[in-house]
């Protein structure tokens, strides 16, 4: 038989360390490494959180605008993976659809929770890197899209960003959201409307050098 | 993030028109991942794991020795409970209630009336008027001392 004990993760006496991961982890690894901190082993969870970082980062940073909220939103989800170590049964795509979930449902938290917020101060914009800018005509052009983006309902929003920038498959990205397959289709296609009405002034002129195929 | 790329190459890759053209500017927007920020971002994350508090599966072991050489207690007789003491209450109370219930019942009928009076022509003794009588014979005897 097997207990759950509330413990303090410091206080727990050192334990060997699982097999050293490599930098891209594949998934088969995660359950190894989910159960060596399970056990308390802080350097293997390291090494976990290290291998999917930027993946719950970067869908962090494309559902929130500040960088530094989706900072906070990627580290409170890694601390419910430290929590809950023991508990989580991980299935053939390892941690990450796990990890998707989490991410997405504390980004829409935030943005639910920031309708019903006043604004009193405006945010500063991020620096943005240099290597961002490469393909678009100016920085006003990438604000405008980025405000096109915010400015979709959360779901639709969230698939667009698992879709296009974390290149999830459609059924991935039902999986995350907890829809079907054909219901991300339809939020696709919302948001990508939605999207092309937005940008109505600048689609004729977006980047006519740099596409492939007529634009219909 | 190469694999991630390829695979948002793939994933996108039947998209075409105004399709193809959102997902190609999309990919343009896309945030960059800045390595000095995350690495920076790990250490937090590990430095609030470690004071975090956190379930921890562990194997059962056996009760410490200690615990098994505790003395025991002395028994003690159990505490009657208030639902039983209610109880009881109630069973006397319903005991009384019948029994005058019963007695005015039988007060009010003939029926006492006619078995003293079949008791009193079986035996020849007169029941209802032995205490008449013999308070009679007193009061007449007390007469006669007079």
């Amino acid at each position: 038989m097997r207990v759950a004990r509330q413990e303090f993760a410091h206080q727990m006496p050192t334990r060997p360390t699982a097999p050293a991961p490599t930098a891209n982890a594949p998934s088969s690894d995660d359950a190894v490494w989910l159960a060596a901190a399970a056990r308390g082993d802080q350097a293997t969870f390291r090494r976990l959180v290290s291998a999917h970082l930027s993946h719950a980062v970067a869908i962090a940073r494309g559902m929130l605008r500040d960088a530094s909220e989706a900072e906070d939103v990627a580290q409170e989800a890694f601390l419910r993976l430290w929590r809950n170590a023991g508990q989580l049964e991980l299935g053939p795509g390892g941690i990450r659809p796990w990890l998707r979930r989490v991410v997405s449902n504390l980004c829409i938290d935030r943005i639910r929770a920031s309708r019903n917020t006043t604004v009193t101060d405006e945010v500063p914009e991020q620096p943005v890197r240099a290597s961002q800018l490469d393909g678009l005509e100016d920085l006003d052009l990438q604000a405008r899209v980025r405000t096109a983006l915010d400015a979709l309902p959360e779901r639709q929003r969230l698939a667009l960003v698992l879709f296009h920038f974390e290149g999830l498959s459609q059924i991935e990205v039902g999986e995350t959201i907890g829809v079907s397959d054909e219901a991300v289709e339809s939020l696709l296609g919302r948001a990508r409307r939605s999207l092309r009405a937005a940008l109505k002034d600048d689609w004729q002129t977006l980047l006519p050098d740099r596409l492939d195929g007529p634009s219909s | 993030m190469t694999d991630m790329t390829k695979t948002t190459k793939e994933t996108t890759s039947g998209l075409t028109g105004d399709d193809a053209k959102l997902a190609t500017l999309l990919q343009q927007v896309r945030p960059v991942p800045d390595a000095a920020r995350e690495a920076a971002l790990l250490d937090r994350i590990m430095a609030a794991a470690d004071k975090s508090p956190r379930l921890v599966v562990v194997a059962s072991t056996p009760a410490p020795a200690a615990v098994a050489t505790l003395p025991a207690r002395p028994a003690v007789a159990p505490a009657v409970s208030r639902t039983r003491v209610r109880s009881d209450i109630w069973a006397a109370g319903g005991l009384l209630a019948a029994s005058l219930v019963i007695g005015v019942f039988l007060g009010q009928s003939t029926y006492t009336e006619t078995t003293v009076r079949r008791i009193e022509q079986a035996t020849g003794v007169m029941l209802a008027s032995v205490s008449q009588d013999f308070a009679q014979s007193i009061s007449a005897a007390e007469d006669e001392d007079e």
